[in-house]
């Protein structure tokens, strides 16, 4: 452990000494101050807040993710460039423990100037709250949406498998199946059918769904989020949270544009005894429109879960763990190549995590050169070719990602530990140990001495 | 080996720089014609912008189309408190770029606003589109008759139109706002020029004020329709080609609007807002429409949209009770577009125009309109709008005479008559009253 | 290899190095098939002009290249073994210390790494700030010394774990006649104490003075080894040394060894060592200028073995199933005696 302890109070003096931190360093102070008053939220106290948060983080992020990337790749190839690492390989030192020692002082100097970091936006949202005008809803709205953890439910689920089921068996039965049409795509097909028609709500009918909440604190008001899409603007409709025989059960009416994503503030006495919400939209247009629920976005429940404080705590580790990773993906570049090639490689890696949406989008994609004659477009030996690399590639990326905390914190939902610890342990315990081990092991039998 | 692998390297390392070097000509024109210039420090900008604008060079085209899928996924998320930011830094990584502006600005007053109940959100909203246009657009672009357009559209249709549910908030709001700057409708422009300070936050200035009151008014600063003119008006002068005439369009569109309802009748105490006809702009407004007719005789919905314009003018002279002005009006609308005209005389073309509800005879169909016009007439002689009330009455009056006359027998008078104009009457004034009460 | 395997420090036998390129196309064959062993206790010489393999075969011993062919066994193993590393101490020929840590931080940091706890090392950086003289720059940054201190420091480190085996590129390089003298001493009582030394130099003075064997290397391979007094013996003649004689008893002696040998014999006065010399104007001009005396320069004990003879006198009697020590070889003779008793080499 002394070992390591050194190597990385070493590592962490060079990294210090690099023009390079110390610019980026400069910068990240530069953002942190001068960010906050030069950007701009929707015109409210509670929009401002949310941009800071997101921006001042997100820059900071990105710098820092560059801060740890660099001097991940230069902390073990600038040393074999400079025979400064001779002197360590020709001491009784494992290889493991050279590299180890190296990532704990980058991981040090990564959370210094993360802790800077979050507690210099911490302090700069406490400030902006007490400087900037802001009405009582205003503030009202920060209070209850943003300042606080609010864990998200979806609605109890329908049970529509065994329907599915049934109705493929029909089908079959029917010889209604389309040719070149597999039994689980034409169910998945059915099932998506059937969720479809269970979230449209016609003209003069009600939809309901139930929320299984357990136990809430009785002063902490619920919001229920939603998403319609109809054929046309204005669409009047009526909200019922709350069982009928609750007296203090809510009631909204509304007339909202589709496409939107509304809240509604629920009063926790609606909550029913044993924990459950049930929540029912009426379509009361006057004219005859179907409104629509897209079942991959269906009404969520929000609910306090913890504090803010705790919330920003999490989301903290959460990027830490994640700029853990990136400068062991740097350092482990600095190991198998030289230096410029591998800021290089490391350079590619984080780009491809950072579009790893994208990615996603292609993978989910079957036909990437589309013919529009005939009803369906066969995928060709390209196209097969191409889904295959990008569902490769993000079966490879996907585990790497990072949930969108910062996202998350500035939307005030939370980020539970159960997160923090699924990071930790796929991105430093499994990722960053096999990188650790593949550098190892190279450095074990990569000839240190050769002339620069 | 090396030697004939590095000289092969070399050869296509030269063939492709020719390539690339030959595709500049082209690729210089389409930046030209798009208006994206992409090296050129941007006058006016600040330091930031010119700094960023040069340094990222190429890049900022790039950098631009990343920020807009961010703020077309946030956006699609719902999560819009991003999106003035996001406006902000892609239209001023591509300042000169006139579609970016007006995309953004219209994005954030039309999609944006619309996902919000309250009808403050959605004045933030349209208002964060405006200022994009006007106070960041109009700086780094000046000369840009794309964003005037947009500008002057956003005034116009967003503010000044009816489609949306919060329309009313938006004309309370801006009025409210100009009443503060301006102290009244119409005000002492000479005086106006010393608040240079006051009129610099929604970048006016007297002098062109002054000018466009001259050229299109008299108006009413209050509403949304003279500043739609405004602007308009100061886009023209760098207009070319299309916008020319979408321009010109926008200036009589929104003097046409002036004259429907470009009048502000306010009275807090009794909480009076209403918009109601501006008969002293209809001369110059058919001069407008005259101009554009003579300089874009080859457009149809130019003539179109005058037409349409004539009718609803000889509806609301009628209704205040100006009925040669209406006559002239009518024997100009017969005299130009004869083939859409069925009626003779303007006596048959004011209930000409609601001959579907008034030729059904049915009296569930006329009597709204009917009372409607009563309605009218009660409420604006509660205002002390003497003229309109009388129109108004006028109007009922013809409506009435006109379901009547097709009584066919005693039989028919009994089943479908219409109750006595007088009656109706009595019944308009009291719901008038009661308007008017539920507004104090 | 007839010895005993306890007494090999480095084996080398068929030593290959070659140099590849990116497409592993052989580029250079730096160390060709060379064989050797280095004894413990002995100073080994490697000699050669620049591109000889002298720096590359330091670098296969120390772990730093990896062999291309034949055998190589450092301390009876691998020389890229944790074993072997914790036993060798290395002075490369250019200062490779990070330059932002002072004298006394990287003597605690390269002792960390040998894993000494805090109070050995601690009393190791003592004495070998006082050893190598840089005491009063404990608190200086590394990268500030001039070229003599950092070789200064560069030994240390080689000797904070008190190695069995001193591999030194160069260790004079950079130093004044005073300072080399001192390193040649110093490396003389390691090989007293049993510890054996590698060095590699151009100097080939300071060679000659402190090695018992060396090797000469030319285009990788080696082309001349064996004890130096053997080597240098030039055979086939003979030298006295006599007092001043008069020209009477010159004359003499001259007629009869013409007589006796039948050909005209060489006479010429004895050379002074130009470093004797030079040590002995510089302690002179000292003694005039009646400056201080410099301090005598004290090897660090735990390198003289000091500390192991206290520890021992003073510990109880070791158990039977104990390891036997390690005997030191016979004390060798002082150089100057050597050099003298050479050079009075009868027929």
């Amino acid at each position: 452990m002394n070992r390591i302890l050194s190597i990385a109070a070493v590592t962490l003096r060079s990294a210090i000494r690099s023009r390079i931190v110390v610019f980026m360093m400069l910068l990240l102070v530069f953002i942190l101050v001068g960010l906050p008053p030069a950007i701009r939220g929707d015109g409210t106290l509670t929009g401002y807040v949310q941009v800071l948060l997101s921006y001042t983080l997100g820059f900071a992020g990105i710098i820092l993710s560059i801060v740890s990337v660099w001097t991940g790749c230069t902390a073990v190839s600038a040393e074999i460039k400079t025979h400064q690492l001779d002197m360590v390989v020709t001491k009784p030192v494992p290889a493991i423990q050279i590299w180890l020692g190296k990532w704990l002082g980058i991981l040090v100097l990564s959370f210094v100037l993360l802790l800077f970091t979050f507690g210099s936006a911490y302090g700069g949202l406490r400030w902006a709250m007490t400087r900037r005008a802001a009405d009582q809803k205003d503030l009202q709205k920060l209070r209850e949406q943003v300042l606080v953890a609010r864990e998200q439910i979806p609605p109890r689920e329908e049970g529509l498998a065994e329907q599915a089921d049934n109705l493929l068996a029909v089908r079959q039965a029917e010889g209604g199946i389309p040719e070149g049409l597999t039994a689980a795509a034409a169910r998945r097909v059915i099932e998506d059918n059937l969720r479809l028609q269970a979230n449209s709500v016609p003209g003069g009918y009600s939809r309901q769904w139930i929320f299984d909440i357990g136990v809430l604190p009785a002063d902490r008001p619920l919001f229920l989020r939603y998403t319609f899409s109809a054929p046309r603007d204005d669409i009047e409709g009526m909200w019922l949270a709350g069982s009928r025989d609750n007296r203090d059960q809510a009631v909204r009416r509304v007339t909202e544009a589709p496409g939107g994503f509304y809240t509604w503030r629920i009063p926790p006495a609606a909550v029913n005894r044993d924990g459950t919400l049930p929540v029912e939209y009426g379509n009361i247009n006057s004219e005859p429109v179907t409104v629509i629920f897209p079942p991959e976005k269906p009404p969520m429940l929000l609910f306090y879960h913890d504090s803010f404080e705790m919330n920003f705590l999490r989301v903290f580790l959460v990027v830490f763990v994640r700029i853990a990773m990136l400068s062991a993906i740097g350092l482990t570049a600095g190991t198998l190549f030289s230096q410029p090639v591998a800021l290089f490689f490391s350079a590619w890696i984080v780009l491809l995590l950072n579009v790893g949406r994208y990615i996603q989008s292609m993978a989910a994609t079957q036909t990437f050169f589309p013919v529009h004659d005939g009803p369906v477009r066969v995928p060709g030996l390209l196209d097969k070719l191409l889904h295959l690399f990008f569902a490769a590639l993000h079966r490879m990326l996907h585990p790497l990602q990072s949930p969108d905390v910062l996202g998350a914190l500035a939307a005030g939902e939370w980020v539970s530990w159960a997160t923090v610890a699924a990071e930790a342990a796929v991105k430093i315990v499994i990722f960053s140990g096999l990188l650790a081990l593949l550098s190892a092991f190279v450095l074990n039998r990569r000839e240190v001495g050769l002339p620069s | 080996m090396n030697r004939f692998a590095n000289t092969l390297l070399l050869i296509a390392a030269a063939g492709l720089i020719l390539l690339a070097g030959a595709q500049h000509e082209g690729l210089r024109r389409i930046k030209t014609e798009q208006s994206i210039v992409p090296a050129d420090p941007v006058e006016n900008a600040s330091p930031l912008v010119a700094f960023t604008t040069v340094a990222l060079g190429g890049f900022r085209g790039l950098v631009a189309d990343a920020l807009w899928l961010r703020a077309t996924r946030l956006q699609d998320e719902g999560r819009y408190f991003e999106l003035v930011q996001l406006s902000n830094w892609i239209t001023q990584l591509e300042p000169g770029f006139g579609p970016v502006w007006a995309f953004h600005a219209w994005n954030l007053a039309y999609n944006v606003s619309v996902k919000y109940s309250e009808p403050e959100d959605r004045w933030r909203w349209l208002q964060s589109g405006i200022q994009l246009l006007r106070d960041k657009g109009l700086v780094y672009s000046p000369a840009s008759a794309e964003i005037y357009r947009e500008l002057s559209w956003l005034f116009f249709h967003k503010m000044g139109g009816l489609s949306d549910q919060a329309h009313w908030y938006y004309k309370r709001r801006w009025a409210d706002e100009m009443e503060s700057l301006l102290s009244g409708p119409r005000p002492d422009f000479e005086a106006l020029g010393q608040k240079k300070e006051k009129l610099e936050k929604y970048r006016l200035d007297a002098v062109s004020m002054k000018q466009v009151d001259e050229m299109y008014g008299p108006l009413d600063w209050r509403l949304s329709q003279a500043h739609a003119i405004y602007w308009a008006a100061k886009g023209r002068i760098y207009a070319k080609g299309f916008y020319e005439v979408a321009l010109d369009r926008m200036i009589f569109q929104a003097m046409a609007e002036a004259f429907l309802r470009g009048r502000l009748v306010r009275d807090d105490e009794k909480g009076i807002f209403i918009t109601s006809p501006n008969l002293e702009i209809l001369p110059r407004v058919l001069a407008a429409y005259e101009k554009a007719l003579t300089e874009h005789s080859e457009e149809e919905n130019i003539k179109s949209a005058h037409e349409g314009f004539l009718r609803e003018a000889i509806m609301i002279v009628y209704s205040h009770n100006r009925v040669d002005q209406a006559r002239k009006l009518f024997a100009d609308l017969k005299k130009r577009y004869p083939q859409h005209v069925d009626a003779d005389t303007l006596e048959e073309f004011v209930p000409g125009g609601m001959s579907d509800y008034l030729d059904r005879r049915a009296p569930r169909e006329a009597l709204p309109l009917i009372e409607g016009a009563l309605y009218q007439s009660a409420l604006w002689t509660a205002l002390g709008e003497d003229d309109l009330a009388e129109g108004n009455r006028q109007i009922a009056k013809l409506y009435w005479d006109h379901f009547m006359e097709s009584a066919v027998s005693e039989e028919w008078v009994e089943r479908m008559a219409l109750p006595p104009l007088k009656e109706l009457a009595e019944k308009a004034e009291k719901q008038a009253a009661e308007f008017l009460m539920r507004q104090k | 290899m007839a010895e005993n395997a306890s007494n090999l420090v480095i084996e080398a036998a068929e030593l290959k190095k070659i140099f590849r390129d990116f497409w592993r196309r052989p580029k250079v064959r730096a160390v060709d098939g060379i064989s050797f062993e280095v004894r413990r206790g002995e100073v080994f010489g490697l000699l050669g002009p620049n591109g000889s393999g002298k720096s590359t075969t330091i670098k296969m011993i120390l772990g730093l290249l990896h062999p291309s062919g034949g055998r190589l066994r450092v301390l009876d193993q691998s020389p890229r073994h944790v074993k072997t590393k914790a036993r060798v101490g290395y002075l490369p020929e250019h200062s490779y210390l990070y330059p932002y840590l002072t004298s006394e931080e990287t003597l605690d940091f390269y002792g960390k790494l040998f894993d000494l706890n805090g109070r050995e090392r601690d009393k190791r950086i003592e004495q070998l700030l006082e050893m190598i003289g840089l005491q009063h720059a404990r608190h200086r940054m590394v990268g500030e010394f001039s070229k003599g201190m950092a070789r200064r420091i560069g030994l240390a480190q080689a000797l904070i774990n008190d190695p069995d085996l001193v591999v030194l590129d160069e260790p004079t390089s950079g130093l004044d006649p005073i300072g080399c003298r001192q390193v040649k001493d110093l490396i003389v009582t390691l090989a007293k104490r049993g510890k054996t030394v590698l060095m590699s130099s151009h100097l080939l003075a300071d060679v000659e003075d402190v090695c018992d064997r060396i090797a000469i290397l030319y285009n990788g391979k080696i082309h001349a080894m064996g004890p130096i007094r053997e080597l240098l013996q030039e055979k086939g003649r003979s030298r006295i040394a006599l007092p001043e004689l008069s020209p009477d008893s010159v004359a003499r002696v001259l007629a009869l060894l013409r007589k006796e040998f039948g050909s005209e014999p060489e006479l010429d006065h004895p050379q002074l060592d130009l470093e004797k010399f030079f040590l002995d104007v510089v302690e002179k001009a000292r003694r005039g200028a009646q400056a201080e005396a410099p301090k005598k320069v004290s090897v660090a004990s735990y390198l003289t073995g000091e500390d192991r003879l206290q520890q021992l006198a003073t510990a109880p009697a070791p158990a039977k199933n104990a390891e036997p020590e390690i005997p030191a070889p016979p004390p060798k003779p002082a150089p100057e005696t050597d050099a003298k008793l050479s050079r009075l080499v009868k027929k």
